[in-house]
């Protein structure tokens, strides 16, 4: 099956076959590497830096896009994630690739708000997320006008996050592994048993919630 | 190949995640088990679900951040973003006044623990007496009603330098204490 995001890179070490996409090299049509814009943006040259901006934020986008239903919040974490790659770009080592790097910041800054919003949930003293625990029998069970993504994206946010970020880069986006190795900073051999882990996880939870929907259109009977 | 590793192996290969001699050996070993050969079908057809809402999931692709990375580049980001929201470090009321109840408690048991300070004797200890002096003899304060404290050890006010009980003084009251020796010597 061909991938439909290729990697950010042409390695040999991909287990897969990946299709052409410029968005996928470190350079687009300009013929102008990364290494060379991030050269520039590192001297001051915004426009330089707007050319990574351009080349990458539909890629940032569907990534954070996989954490978050939010169309706005997506849109405004990824803006963020680029202004803290700009800001903390004296730190980026020009030896190394500059998309891992990125998606390295932009999946750390998801997972910052996520944890800030279920921490301001845990610990206030005070909430209304109570009041709807009794399901009402009169109301309709919103799950069922659910569609395929939504699940999906309900299933996933039981699989523990550090299973979900590999299998949402691997299998949703297309990474390599070892570009999920390197956006990640672990080794490849831990990214493939993680790998198992989570799509083992995914099916354990998707079958169970195909169970509970068989029970609940036999109680429904 | 057991079935654990099998499995493992089949977690790999529905994603193509497998080298060359791990996709033979987990076709040799489906070939022979049934119940692997199930749970491969499951778990194509959980990563068919997977790949579906891959497909799917569309974004606003005419949306370009750059415009507004760029005015606040400019700014020096002192434009927030609308939705997102810096992350700032706020008092919790009910954290802090948890805190405050905890500390209260902590001091309280803390003051009620204290040893009670009580030089100032304004009445004598039960085992003293007040020496009224008579039979010939000057008063001598308040004295000890005996000068032994049991089993032979001697009494703890016998320690303290600050009082001094002339020998005339003592008067035994009450029953007399039998020494620890003579106990020991009737065994």
């Amino acid at each position: 099956m061909p991938i439909r995001n290729p990697p950010m890179t042409d390695s040999n070490d991909d287990l897969r076959s990946v299709d052409e996409d410029p968005e996928s090299m470190d350079s687009d049509h300009s013929g102008v590497t990364d290494a060379r814009l991030v050269d520039e943006a590192r001297r001051g040259n915004t426009d330089a830096f707007g050319q990574l901006v351009l080349r990458y934020e539909r890629r940032v986008m569907r990534v954070i896009r996989r954490f978050m239903p939010d169309d706005q919040l997506v849109q405004d974490l990824t803006q963020e994630a680029f202004l803290r790659a700009f800001d903390r770009l004296e730190q980026f080592d020009p030896s190394r690739r500059f998309g891992p790097w990125l998606f390295r910041i932009a999946v750390n800054l998801t997972y910052d708000h996520l944890r800030r919003v279920k921490r301001r949930g845990k610990w206030a003293l005070f909430s209304e997320t109570g009041q709807e625990r009794t399901p009402d029998p009169e109301t309709e069970d919103p799950r069922i006008n659910l569609d395929l993504s939504q699940e999906v994206q309900m299933v996933m946010a039981d699989v523990p996050e550090t299973y979900r970020t590999v299998l949402i880069l691997r299998d949703l986006e297309g990474f390599s592994t070892s570009e999920v190795a390197a956006v990640t900073e672990r080794s490849e051999a831990t990214i493939r048993w993680r790998l198992a882990e989570a799509r083992r996880m995914f099916r354990d939870a998707w079958e169970r919630r195909e169970r509970s929907l068989e029970k609940r259109d036999s109680d429904d009977d | 190949m057991k079935c654990s590793d099998a499995r493992h192996l089949i977690h790999l290969s529905v994603g193509d995640d497998t080298l060359a001699d791990e996709e033979v050996a987990v076709a040799e070993h489906l070939h022979t088990c049934s119940e692997c050969r199930a749970y491969n079908a499951g778990m194509v057809d959980a990563m068919h679900t997977l790949h579906q809402y891959r497909d799917d999931t569309t974004l606003a692709q005419d949306v370009s951040v750059w415009a507004a990375v760029e005015r606040r580049i400019h700014q020096g980001r002192s434009v927030p973003a609308s939705g997102y929201q810096q992350p700032q470090r706020q008092f919790n009321g009910g954290v802090v006044a948890l805190c405050a109840c905890s500390l209260v408690l902590a001091f309280v048991s803390i003051v009620q623990s204290l040893p009670v300070n009580d030089s100032i004797v304004s009445t004598p200890p039960a085992n003293y007496q007040i020496d009224f002096g008579g039979n010939g003899s000057a008063p001598g304060g308040i004295v000890p009603v005996s000068n032994t404290y049991g089993y032979g050890r001697p009494a703890p006010w016998q320690n303290q330098q600050q009082i001094v009980v002339p020998q005339q003084l003592m008067r035994p009251v009450g029953r007399p204490v039998v020494p620890m020796q003579s106990k020991t010597q009737n065994f």
